[in-house]
């Protein structure tokens, strides 16, 4: 069971870190004419399934957009890496208490 | 975490960077061009400086000295290209845009993509700081 949430929360960071990239292109290029902005959306079957986001070229809607899903997606990363600090801590907890 | 969000953040920034000095420089030479409607033909910019305006103030320098100024620093120069690296797959580049400003006659229109370039560049900003807090949980996540 551990070692399934761990693949997920891993598959998660992953992700967040596919995400992160996708994301600084939005804002880096926002005001590029003609740029669509695009953005990547966890499937139900898994991540990274690319998701188009048309949001219009050269809008500040773009702008804006990139910088609530990067603070969205840090924000998601930050709670997947508490999740892999506890089970992490958990692990070490049951091996002192095998070591004892 | 790879570097390619830093380095897509830091590229956009520059460009925006370069996109808000070369926005200033058209709206320090708004007027500058022969054809400006708002000033005489004959009228030449003077870009203000530190010096120039101690100068006039101390009357130690003349108007010659002021013209020499503006004679070869390029000031009045507008830049009104658009160009944009890297443009063969825009959603995969990692540069970013630098947009022209228009005309050299349009101040409002300049400082309207003086203002848009501000916020791109916060955006890249924003960007840079959510990659590096990102960076910064993964490596605390092997700590108590």
């Amino acid at each position: 069971m551990a070692d399934s949430a761990l693949a997920r929360i891993e598959a998660g960071l992953a992700f967040g870190r596919d995400r992160a990239i996708v994301l600084a292109l939005d804002a880096a290029n926002a005001r590029r004419p003609g740029f669509v902005a695009a953005d990547v959306q966890p499937s139900a079957d898994g991540f990274g399934r690319f998701v188009a986001r048309a949001l219009g070229p050269g809008t500040s809607a773009t702008i804006e957009g990139a910088m609530a899903a990067s603070a969205q997606n840090s924000v998601r990363y930050r709670a997947l890496a508490d999740q892999e600090r506890a089970i992490l801590r958990e692990f070490r907890s049951a091996a002192d208490d095998a070591r004892r | 975490m790879s570097d390619e969000a830093f380095d897509i953040a830091a590229n956009g920034m520059e460009a925006q960077r370069a996109a808000m000095d070369g926005i200033a420089r058209s709206i320090a030479g708004v007027g500058s061009s022969p054809s400006s409607l708002a000033q005489p033909a004959n009228f030449q910019f003077v870009p203000a400086s530190f010096s120039s305006a101690l100068d006039d103030a101390l009357a130690i320098g003349g108007p010659d000295d002021v013209g020499e100024t503006s004679a070869g620093d390029g000031l009045a120069a507008v830049q009104t290209d658009e160009w944009a690296a890297d443009v063969s797959a825009p959603q995969l580049s990692t540069a970013g845009e630098r947009a022209g400003t228009g005309s050299d006659d349009d101040p409002i229109g300049a400082m309207i993509s003086l203002i848009s370039a501000g916020r791109a560049y916060d955006a890249n900003v924003a960007s840079l700081q959510a990659a590096k807090q990102m960076d910064v949980e993964a490596s605390d996540i092997d700590k108590y």
